[in-house]
């Protein structure tokens, strides 16, 4: 009884810690199980567990809170949430945001909790067959997300989302250690070896380039809400009528995201709303404030969770980087992790499915209920806000790294440049999904290069690789069609 | 834009103001660990890896011995060569990393500023001799040493050993391709090509693509793979870089493969290195703190569990210890060809 209490409050305290972790930028859910990692130590792994999962589940869904009330994505996966979920703000359904994001959480959770019960064995074996090449072009598929937000401007777009692409390119090379487009100053060459740190990256764009605007327009005694509507449509559950395929859809995405390593969380939401706007009936609303882009997007960053504790669970190898901090648990109390995993340790085990389980419904209560209080933030004047805000993107950056200056100065180097791209009317997502997969896309193409000799008929070989090949080009042409309705209609 | 001048100008003077100044202490308390907060950066920004868990382990003990508060920070390669090169030698900032530390400047990925020589070597904490090579378990060689007669039966045959650029698989790589180059003929040695690999996760799924044949990695990594039936993913152990204890995989040294007529072994070793002028009061104290822990039966059965070993060795033996390791690693690094001239075409 004892035992149960301990892990019940332990997944409870990771999802309150985890919770508050999301929702301030600059703080990750990775952050969350880093810090608490060494404290496990102190009890057995079938408790810290728990604790862990707690902290990834809330950390996961804590990032929704100001990607909707402020346009501040918590968390990188959040991006897409903001797309719909801002906009809902703007109309006064602030709160209704909250409650549809935060149930498109718990069931896409809740469907990879499912999946990792069931068919954790199974989806790792499918995962096996998702080489460098099928990994390229899934990177390739969520890129063609930036053409769908491009709209109009379809030209703009693309250029910036591929600027995006070259400075994440920056740094050092691994397969031979050479130093790409940075200055031969020491500083410059200690500092960005690693490149630019994604989260400095994150909260500069979207949060100082955001403070910076709202300054230049001024905003003494101003308050979110006065800029906001007053409607007083209220969350249903009749928001989900005509959303059960797209909620599914979504958690399924997540998951399957989450189970091929090196993809990223991030990659799950942007593939899992560019789905939705394809399959929409309304596509032009998505990104007008449509519940259907908030669900796409929250469903799949929780069905996440589960997903990528497959391979890691089934072969030892983790599915993003919040997981890879989770093998250090394991191996801090003796424990291996790889196939023999599950069928070697059957309680600890059950013990991540029911702390799995377990954190996606606390996440839910302990969110959905006191998120009408958490809605009140924006009744408070910005003037009060942005520079509480301010001060948590700093310590968010400065933490980054255990404690680098340099971040602090990419964090507002970046919320200059995303002021400027505003300014000269650039849009700020199709940068950073960029600059957030060019990464893996240049290492899974290096990857695929290698493993065929040099040749390029390798992205062309497989079943898998032509169904990729098939969506990327519908997703392209269904983008470039939308983009002409939009310039005919603005005519 | 006035507005934005100004708010830009409060930005950076919050950042400036924050993080500007750095924490002063008395030099009073410079004389001892105890009471002190120790930050110990490590040369890996993962928290899961050999470097992670050592650190934290070792740290963990050493903060009993020493009466002080001990924190881990993962910060990376760079950040860590670059703090113990500029930090304060106030006893408040230490690195523990294993032979990377040298090794970066051996291969030019590091400038000179940070070898050796700029920095003070402390003691010998940790000794990590666990890794080494795996195939797929179906492959047509049982050890490294079969590879030569393998390739000499079967003409056409390419081998390829996955190995990161720059680390301690290069090291490991290079001295089989040169003990390869001394016994066989060239068309033996020409036909074993690199293919670089990232991390291990990386390495395996190459493995299974079959984009190539072995790879290097730590042997507890790997360890399910090779009790694994499942065809698919299932491996063997090719050779460690040194014997472990427990463990029945044959090293180098059991398979002949020597260094210029010499045994080849290769333990990661991992050593706490200090600032510049590091006061020798504390220096003392940590050489007793670390040769007390490494007696501790707890401590050694921490280190058991991943199969690695106490290693202590005082400062002044450690210098020694490594100095002669990284003139032996140069002298290898030299002799062998560039990694570039390795890769498969």
């Amino acid at each position: 009884m004892t035992l149960v209490l301990s892990q019940f409050l332990m997944a409870w305290g990771g999802v309150l810690v985890g919770i508050v972790f999301g929702a301030l930028p600059g703080m990750t859910a990775t952050m969350a199980i880093a810090i608490f990692l060494p404290i496990t130590y102190g009890y057995s792994l079938n408790i810290a567990i728990y604790l862990l999962l707690g902290l990834y589940v809330g950390g996961i869904s804590g990032g929704l809170i100001p990607a909707i009330l402020i346009n501040i994505p918590g968390t990188p996966s959040s991006i897409c949430t903001t797309f719909d979920g801002y906009p809902m703000a703007q109309r006064g359904e602030g709160e209704r945001a909250l409650r549809i994001g935060i149930t498109a959480s718990l069931v896409g959770g809740l469907i990879s909790f499912v999946c990792l019960w069931l068919f954790a064995p199974l989806l790792a074996r499918v995962a096996i067959n998702f080489g460098s090449v099928e990994k390229f072009l899934i990177i390739l598929f969520a890129l063609t997300i930036i053409a769908a937000l491009s709209k109009g401007s379809m030209l703009k777009g693309i250029f910036i989302g591929f600027f995006g692409v070259l400075v994440a390119l920056i740094g050092q090379f691994a397969d031979n250690n050479t130093m790409r487009m940075i200055p031969d100053i020491r500083y410059f060459k200690v500092n960005l070896r690693m490149g630019f740190q994604l989260l400095p990256v994150l909260i500069g764009l979207f949060a100082i380039s955001q403070i910076l605007q709202e300054a230049e327009k001024g905003m003494k005694n101003v308050t979110f809400d006065n800029d906001f509507k007053h409607e007083t449509k209220k969350f249903s559950i009749h928001d989900f009528k005509s959303q059960i395929t797209n909620l599914i859809r979504s958690g399924i995405i997540g998951t399957f995201v989450g189970v091929l390593p090196g993809v990223g969380g991030s990659a799950a939401s942007l593939l899992s709303y560019s789905q939705a706007k394809n399959f929409s009936k309304n596509p032009d609303k998505l990104g007008t404030g449509e519940p259907e882009g908030l669900i796409a997007s929250e469903s799949a960053n929780n069905g996440l969770t589960g997903g990528a504790l497959i391979p890691l669970l089934s072969l030892g190898i983790p599915g993003d980087s919040t997981t890879a901090v989770l093998i250090g648990a394991f191996m801090l109390q003796g424990m291996q992790v790889g196939p023999l995993f599950i069928t070697n340790n059957p309680d600890i085990w059950h013990s991540i499915l029911i702390a799995l389980g377990i954190s996606n419904i606390l996440m839910f209560i302990t969110m959905f209920y006191p998120i009408k209080y958490i809605a009140q933030l924006i009744k408070l004047p910005k003037a009060r806000i942005y520079p509480v805000i301010i001060l948590m993107c700093v310590v968010g950056a400065y933490t980054t790294r255990n404690g680098n200056m340099f971040d602090v100065w990419t964090l507002f180097v970046f919320g200059l440049l995303g002021f400027l791209l505003n300014k000269f009317k650039f849009s700020i997502p199709p940068f950073f999904i960029g600059f957030i997969l060019g990464d893996d896309l240049e290492k899974y193409f290096v990857d695929s290069i290698k493993g065929s000799g040099g040749s390029l008929s390798c992205f062309f070989n497989g079943p898998i690789s032509w169904v990729l090949w098939g969506l990327i080009i519908v997703s392209i042409v269904y983008a470039v069609i939308d983009s002409k309705k939009t310039l005919v209609k603005g005519k | 834009m006035k507005r934005v001048i100004i708010m830009l100008a409060a930005l950076l003077s919050v950042g400036a103001c924050v993080f500007a100044n750095g924490t002063s202490e008395s030099s009073t308390k410079m004389s001892t660990f105890k009471g002190k907060n120790v930050r110990v950066v490590i040369g890996s920004s993962s928290t899961g890896g050999d470097s992670y868990l050592i650190a934290d382990i070792t740290s963990r003990y050493l903060a009993k011995e020493l009466d002080c508060n001990i924190k881990v920070d993962a910060v990376g390669a760079a950040a860590a060569l670059d703090t113990i090169t500029t930090t304060k030698p106030d006893g408040n900032t230490i690195m523990m990393f294993h032979d990377m530390t040298y090794l970066g400047v051996l291969f030019g990925s590091y400038d000179n500023e940070y070898s050796l020589e700029n920095f003070i070597v402390g003691p010998e904490v940790v000794q990590n001799p666990t890794s080494g090579w795996a195939s797929k378990a179906n492959a047509p060689y049982e050890n490294l040493a079969e590879v030569p007669a393998y390739l000499k039966a079967n003409p056409d045959a390419i081998v390829r050993m996955a190995c990161e650029a720059g680390g301690v698989s290069q090291i490991g790589f290079v001295a089989y391709y040169e003990w390869l180059k001394a016994n066989y003929s060239d068309d033996i040695s020409s036909r074993v090509v690199v293919v670089i690999g990232g991390s291990t996760a990386d390495k395996c799924q190459m493995l299974w693509d079959d984009n190539c044949d072995i790879i290097f990695a730590d042997y507890t990594s790997l360890l399910q793979y090779t009790q694994t039936t499942d065809p698919k993913i299932a491996m063997k152990f090719m050779g460690l870089l040194d014997n472990v204890d427990g463990v029945d995989v044959p090293s180098y040294t059991d398979l002949g493969i020597d260094f210029n007529g010499n045994e080849f072994r290769f333990s990661k070793d991992f050593l706490i290195y200090l600032p510049k002028d590091f006061p020798q009061a504390l220096i003392d104290e940590l050489n007793i703190a670390c040769k007390t822990i490494s007696t501790n039966p707890d401590f050694k059965a921490d280190l058991k569990k991943m199969y690695y070993r106490p290693a202590f060795k005082n400062s002044t033996d450690a210098k020694t210890y490594i100095y002669n390791k990284r003139a032996t690693m140069d002298i290898l690094i030299k002799n062998a060809p560039s990694l570039d001239d390795l890769v498969q075409q």
